[in-house]
């Protein structure tokens, strides 16, 4: 949670910044991209942490790569030079574009689905803790029908 | 998000006829067979629980990209360049991020509950009817705006092809997707959504090819238009990166908060099969994604050289190239697209705008319904809501396109904080919920109203509706720290839910 809020004051602050005179209006964008990475990776987190597990390796590969994709496309876009006439093509693209579309667009949606299916029996749901959990629920209905009656 | 508000240019040509109406009878024959099998209100808000993975991700996706992905999206790119892709970039990574944060436990909550509709959920997680019934009206005020963009959308693209006018073509198109979503519900809607995704992607795929043969190639379009307009080609295109950075941050997070999409997780048939889900969701976006690109881009290419005049309006980047430089075939399975991806996504809000009619509001004020009162009254609702969103897709221009601007952003700031983070984080609070909630209703209607009319604008052209999703995030956790208690806000079974 902590890395949650702390997403959120980036962003807020690349907001109110942005409202700032002279050059203090250039350090939003960067508060703006690592409040997106911070919040993005947070949510994973909190989604798929579970009492008493440690995240599987799957996951942290998943948000290793998001965190190179998403900060580094970033990055990239706002620091390397601006197109020309005569700029280089990656894939038919300008570089600062191309790292963008391919990076931040087709990369994540070749390998975190991988990642997502790859671990989900351990991150996400299987079968004896799905059995489980359904034996729990069954014992609060009961439970609660025994206090009904 | 706007959709098509002004004519799209005349289609009437044999070969475009005979792909539209064999689209429309094929979707009235899956309608009526979803009808025939609706038998209860759990099949008509949730198909009574039986979608497997296939059905789910063509249907959330079919009703995820509504129209602009084929009409507004190339316009938005033809208008400002590569920043326009920063709205759709996220979906690369957001079928995952729901599926870690939501799908498993709205899914399994559906199983312990029985619940059906998202504030519904909200309700349990919350043990709060207020919040229940306050994410209805969210709920509600956003799918109107939503669906009388959509129907707008959808009776110009029937004058275009059947020269009806735009009136009427308003209302036969609210006509037709009333036949089948009113009898069938979500279950006609579902599997009329599996048969419209496999169009909306297949003419994607095919539009995209052709732009990209009569462009030359993508190196050759981009080399036309970096001689003439280079920054059209950066990552931000004519937007200033703050914008484009601000657009990011709300299509990544916001789609933990819409509901038309969410709701389907109730749906599935069994929960283990989720693990195909992201994978399934993400080809078939990315696959739907392509034709804006494509067309967007060619277009611009065609323009910058001097080959095409510049076009009167943004959203004719479609139907220009379609009449240029596509067959009258694949220009009628386009406008099939077209109208599949509207009419699925005007499916999904009718539904769930009925299912906040009939279940939430009711049970949030105490007067919950039978099963087979619950089942009549959604059909009556879904005719009564398309039929007021209709109205008002005939109302001015300027009414719907205000309309048109909350739907994301209010779903976004009302919902995400309360389900996204409320599910994850047990330490979320009633009060928590029910003051985001308010904070990005207000903040939302008032600030893109405000900015509407010019009244304000943020610096560097940065959303309202992320400030809006902000705020409310902000006030989410602020007000949950505030209010938080030895004994949280949470059922046992939400808990084992939550911890599961």
């Amino acid at each position: 949670m902590k890395g949650l809020a702390l997403g959120v004051l980036g962003i807020a602050l690349s907001y109110g910044v942005a409202f700032l005179p002279g050059r203090a209006v250039l350090l939003a964008p960067w508060l703006m991209v690592a409040g997106i990475v911070v919040v993005l990776l947070s949510l994973i987190v909190l989604g798929v942490r579970r009492p008493g597990r440690r995240l599987p390796k799957a996951v942290l590969a998943a948000m290793g790569l998001l965190l190179l994709v998403v900060a580094g496309g970033f990055t990239a876009a706002l620091l390397l030079p601006g197109e020309g006439t005569s700029s280089p093509l990656w894939l038919g693209l300008p570089r600062r574009a191309a790292l963008l579309v391919y990076g931040i667009g087709v990369v994540p949606a070749l390998v975190l689905p991988i990642c997502y299916a790859w671990s989900f029996e351990s991150a996400v749901l299987n079968r004896a803790d799905l059995e489980k959990l359904r034996s729990e629920l069954a014992a609060l209905d009961s439970r609660r029908d025994e206090r009904a009656t | 998000m706007i959709l098509q508000a002004a004519a799209i240019p005349v289609l009437r040509q044999p070969a475009i006829l005979t792909v539209a109406v064999g689209y429309a009878l094929i979707t009235a024959a899956i309608g009526a067979w979803g009808w025939w099998r609706t038998r209860s209100a759990g099949d008509f808000f949730v198909a009574g629980r039986r979608l497997g993975p296939f059905t789910l991700a063509l249907a959330a996706m079919a009703a995820a990209l509504s129209g602009f992905t084929f009409i507004g999206g190339p316009g938005l790119l033809y208008s400002v360049g590569l920043g326009a892709l920063l709205i759709f970039l996220p979906a690369s990574i957001t079928n995952c991020l729901s599926a870690w944060v939501l799908a498993k436990r709205l899914r399994l909550l559906a199983e312990a509950r029985g619940v059906i509709t998202i504030p519904e959920a909200i309700g349990a997680r919350y043990r709060s009817r207020a919040a229940q019934a306050l994410a209805a009206m969210a709920i509600l005020v956003a799918i109107v705006g939503y669906l009388a963009t959509n129907l707008l959308a959808l009776g110009l693209v029937i004058d275009a092809l059947f020269g009806t006018g735009r009136s009427l073509g308003i209302w036969i198109g609210t006509a037709a997707v009333l036949a089948y979503s009113a009898g069938g519900g979500i279950l006609a809607g579902v599997y009329t959504d599996v048969f419209q995704g496999c169009v909306m992607a297949l003419a994607s795929v095919l539009v995209f090819l052709a732009a990209l043969r009569a462009g030359g190639g993508l190196a050759e379009i981009s080399k036309i238009i970096l001689a003439k307009e280079p920054g059209f080609l950066g990552p931000w295109g004519t937007l200033t990166p703050l914008a484009g950075l601000s657009f990011f941050f709300v299509f990544g997070v916001g789609v933990l908060g819409q509901p038309h999409v969410l709701h389907k997780f109730f749906m599935v048939k069994d929960p283990l099969r989720l693990r195909w889900y992201p994978l399934l969701m993400t080809s078939a976006m990315l696959l739907t994604l392509l034709l804006m690109f494509g067309v967007g881009l060619t277009i611009k290419a065609k323009v910058v050289s001097g080959e095409l005049p510049p076009l009167a309006r943004p959203d004719d980047a479609t139907p220009v190239f379609l009449l240029r430089f596509a067959s009258p075939l694949l220009a009628g399975i386009l406008f099939a697209g077209v109208a599949a991806a509207i009419m699925s996504t005007v499916n999904s809000f009718l539904n769930i705008g009925a299912a906040a009619l009939v279940r939430d509001l009711p049970r949030a004020l105490s007067r919950s319904l039978g099963g087979g009162a619950e089942l009549a009254r959604g059909r009556l609702a879904t005719l009564a809501i398309g039929a007021a969103a209709a109205l008002v897709a005939q109302a001015s221009g300027t009414l719907v396109a205000l309309l048109g601007v909350f739907g994301w952003g209010l779903f976004a700031s009302t919902l995400v904080p309360a389900l996204a983070i409320g599910f994850s984080w047990k330490g979320g609070t009633r009060a928590g919920a029910l003051a985001s909630i308010a904070v990005g209703l207000l903040v939302t209607l008032g600030g893109e109203t405000l900015a509407f009319l010019g009244a304000f604008r943020l610096p560097s052209g940065m959303t309202v509706s992320g400030a809006s999703l902000l705020l409310a995030l902000a006030t989410y956790l602020i007000v949950s720290q505030i209010s938080r208690r030895s004994d949280p806000d949470v059922d046992p079974d939400v808990r084992l839910v939550m911890e599961s």
